[in-house]
């Protein structure tokens, strides 16, 4: 076995950075005007990047499953709030939605995974869940923000269509089952997309990283093979309950649709 | 078949708009909402047809309340035709068979009958055209033989035939022959050919 990755100094840090500075030059002398742009996300990149890493030292360091769960809730209410934010339609109460969502099927998964799967010991130790967690989370908002947006537009857009089936005496549930079938479908393109493509055109980046910390390639595959399946079950699952809450809060028991909820931000 | 209608107020987010509409309906009678632009006619169709909850007041049909039949039976009994139809993008033959494709529906489309509507409003050659490549007149009337097909109690009809030149406006009021309905018409000639009760309607009312 090799020792493990290669240590990074202060100075491999601002060799990388020379590669930014060449793409700004590129940029100021093209007038593309991105250099602001690429310096503040820069910056970003590195002080946000810098900021986790000090927070998951001091968690790993602590040993203290409360400030776990915390820092789990934490994340769980960052991505519910991106997941909603991303959309150009809102309606009340979806961030709860996502929330609980991410919640259930978040933790679900990645409590699954360290406890049945890998068997780790204690179940909240973070140098698992954690990054678990996240890449759950980042996936998961990518498709519910889908999920979420495309059903708010079709039901927006297509009022007059889902009003005409109601009024031919369709049920709610058969008036909404074409625009929750599409927006299940759009919130899972991406995870179904990346898992076609895994190792064909791009290594994962744990993969990757587990590669880089000279682990055995086939152990590392199948550590991805877990985590995409442990991605792919929670992303379905919560464009699927988002959809159904959405459409539990746009149809009432009256079986109209209630399109005034909707707003366009 | 008696459809009662008895103090209804509607409106929009809680704010009323027309207030304490009544009126009663026996089988083959019309009455047409006559009033100014914006008054509410289409709100007060949609909260007949039960899309919209009423603020208050109640409907009834033969005695029972929408609440009690449930949304799905009630809207095939009391149907509303919107003023700008809508269809699924299938071919006419399929949009006209479209509203039997619920688990309300009892029965399928009388083929027959829904071919020699469309026969009376000028479209018999329509019957497997797409309605996508329909005029808006024809649409109208296509929408309202798929309508008909249903045999709903009462018709609410929302201009019905607001895009269609005075020949083939006359044809489609002879499809209504006997129907019961509730019409929003802008031509008082129309509402006085359909033989239809004005119910006139304003803000203060």
């Amino acid at each position: 076995m090799p020792d493990g990755a290669i240590a990074i100094d202060g100075w491999h840090l601002a060799a990388s950075a020379a590669f930014v500075v060449l793409a700004g030059a590129v940029s100021l002398g093209l007038r593309l005007g991105l250099e602001a742009k690429l310096a503040v996300a820069s910056a970003r990149t590195v002080g946000q990047l810098l900021l986790v890493g000090y927070v998951l030292g001091w968690v790993f360091a602590l040993e203290e499953p409360f400030v776990v769960l915390a820092l789990l809730t934490l994340m769980i209410a960052a991505a519910a709030r991106a997941a909603v934010q991303r959309s150009t339609r809102k309606v009340r109460g979806a961030g709860l939605m996502a929330f609980s969502m991410l919640a259930v099927t978040g933790l679900a998964t990645t409590l699954g995974t360290t406890e049945v799967v890998i068997g780790v010991e204690p179940w909240w130790r973070p140098q698992y869940v954690v990054p678990l967690l996240g890449m759950v989370l980042g996936n998961g908002l990518t498709g519910m923000s889908l999920c979420l947006d495309e059903l708010l537009q079709s039901l927006d857009e297509q009022r007059a269509r889902v009003e005409t089936e109601l009024a031919f005496g369709a049920t709610r549930w058969e008036a909404a089952r074409g625009p929750l079938r599409e927006a299940v479908r759009r919130g899972m393109i991406p995870i179904l997309n990346s898992m076609m493509v895994v190792g064909v055109v791009s290594l994962p980046g744990m993969m990757t990283g587990q590669i880089l910390e000279g682990a055995d390639p086939l152990m590392a595959v199948r550590y991805q093979i877990v985590i995409m399946f442990m991605l792919a079950g929670a992303t379905s699952f919560g464009c699927m309950l988002l959809g159904l809450l959405l459409y539990r809060r746009l149809f009432n028991a009256h079986h109209q649709l209630r399109a005034e909820l909707i707003v366009r931000g | 078949m008696t459809f009662e209608v008895t103090d209804l107020t509607v409106g929009r987010g809680g704010e009323p708009l027309l207030r304490d509409v009544s009126f009663r309906l026996e089988p083959g009678a019309r009455v047409a909402l006559v009033g100014p632009s914006g008054v509410g006619k289409t709100t007060l169709l949609r909260a007949l047809a039960w899309l919209d909850d009423p603020l208050s007041g109640e409907v009834r049909l033969d005695g029972v309340t929408p609440a009690s039949m449930g949304a799905p039976r009630w809207r095939r009994r009391v149907l509303l035709v919107a003023q700008r139809p809508v269809f699924f993008g299938g071919a006419v033959r399929e949009e006209l068979a479209r509203p039997f494709s619920y688990a309300a529906a009892t029965g399928g489309l009388d083929e027959a009958a829904a071919r020699a509507r469309l026969e009376r409003v000028g479209l018999g050659a329509k019957w497997d055209a797409p309605c996508a490549e329909l005029s808006e007149g024809e649409a109208q009337r296509v929408a309202l033989v798929r309508a008909l097909g249903i045999g709903a109690d009462v018709l609410l009809l929302d201009e019905p035939t607001s895009a269609l030149d005075e020949e083939s406006a006359a044809a489609a009021e002879a499809l209504l022959e006997g129907q019961t309905f509730v019409l929003v018409s802008h031509q008082r000639a129309q509402r006085e050919r359909l033989g239809a009760t004005p119910v006139e309607l304003s803000r203060d009312a």
